[in-house]
Order: C-alpha cells, then structure tokens, then sequence
C-alpha cells in the first residue's frame, strides 16, 4: 500500500482536521505548510514530501480562493483583479511542473503519474461579483488540456475536475444563504 | 436548495471517489478530460 499522499495548504488547523479524517487509514499521513502563490515555498514543500515520502505518486491543485474582495463590475479599479489572481493562476502549473520536474530530473520511468487541478463549475458558468476566481477557474479549464498534451510524454496524466454544490466548510455560508436559491 | 437532479448537495465522500480513480492505474490512459460531480446539476 503505497503512503497517503501528504496535505498541503497554508492553514495548519486545516491540516490538521485533514489530517485526523485519514488517521485511520492504511498508510502514512504527512502535512506541511506550503504557500502556493511562493515559488520557493512549492519548492520547497516538494522536496521535503520526496525526504519523507520517497515518491510522489500524483498530485491535486485547487483553483483559487472565493470570497472576500467582492466588488461591482461597475465599480472596480485598477486594484480589483481579485485577491485570487495571484495564488490560483501560478500555482495550479506550478504544483504539476514541479512534480514533472522532479521525476525528469530522477529519470524516473513513464508510469502512472496524474496531476488534477480542481476548479468548480463557475468555470462554466457566471456568479455576481467573484470575476477574478471565474477567471482564473475557467483559465485552469484550458490550462489542464494544455498540460495534458505537453506533460504526457512524460507519462503525467492532467484532468480537470469540477464539482458542483459539495458541502464542506467552505461552502457552508454560500449553501445557507437562502437568497441565492430559487423560490 | 438549487436544482440538483439527485435532490441533495454533495458529500465529501461523493467528490473523493474521483480523486481515487485518478490515482488509481485504473485511470492510467485517462487525460485531458474534465470529471464534473454535481449529482446532475449541469444536465438542468
């Protein structure tokens, strides 16, 4: 049973709640703290998951971050590309180039080696206010093709997934606003 | 409550089964392709 794969985000308290959910899996369980929008820091995290884990066997990027910097269209400024421009439109190719580097640089055989980048379904269609995430998530939809094609001589599968109303705690306050919901 | 064919929100456990298939060799010729799960939504 090859090792768990490790979580990586920026919020330790996410890490950890991620981490208990597979406790009592087969396997090993590793988190670190890895800011997606640093170069360095996706280096970095990289090279210490292959200290710990050996391999990496694949890898899922998220799109971007929803909420907050929420403006009119009318209304916008220079300032309102969105605060997810930045993470969300380096770090999905980044996270997947990263590990595509890693294995050329090991010579490791073409074997199974998939990178996923999760968008949503606002990729396909609109929301009020939240261009720059709609932005950037339906560039990802593109941008996976892109990888699949250039990634897949070295055997690194690229798919997009997009899913609809999941209910996690990010999703919890939009699915309790009734507003949104047709009467 | 929007109009999802299956008449519920997801659950964590129905978005991680594609995380699986796609670390599985089960997946190994799959690429370039977009997995929506939203229970039928995007059918409406």
């Amino acid at each position: 049973m090859p090792p768990l794969p490790p979580v990586n985000t920026a919020d330790a308290d996410k890490n950890k709640s991620a981490a208990a959910t597979m406790a009592g899996c087969a396997g090993k369980v590793g988190t670190r703290i890895c800011d997606v929008s640093d170069p360095a820091s996706v280096k970095a995290a990289m090279a210490a998951t292959l200290d710990a884990f050996g391999r990496v066997d694949g890898c899922f990027a998220n799109a971007g971050i929803g909420g907050g910097g929420r403006h009119a269209f009318i209304d916008r400024t220079e300032e309102h590309g969105g605060p997810c421009s930045r993470p969300s439109r380096r770090c999905v190719p980044r996270i997947p180039g990263r590990r595509a580097a890693h294995d050329r640089a090991r010579h490791l055989p073409a074997t199974l080696r998939p990178a996923g980048a999760t968008s949503s379904l606002a990729s396909l269609f609109g929301t009020g206010a939240q261009r720059a995430l709609r932005r950037d998530q339906g560039r990802h939809h593109a941008l996976v093709r892109a990888l699949a094609v250039e990634l897949a001589r070295q055997g690194v599968t690229a798919n997009a997934i997009l899913p609809g109303w999941i209910k996690s705690d990010m999703t919890a306050g939009i699915m309790a606003n009734e507003n949104l919901w047709p009467m | 409550m929007p109009r999802i064919p299956m008449r519920r929100f997801g659950e964590t456990h129905d978005f991680g089964g594609i995380a699986v298939y796609l670390m599985s060799k089960a997946s190994s010729y799959h690429t370039a392709d977009t997995f929506v799960i939203d229970g039928g939504y995007t059918a409406f």
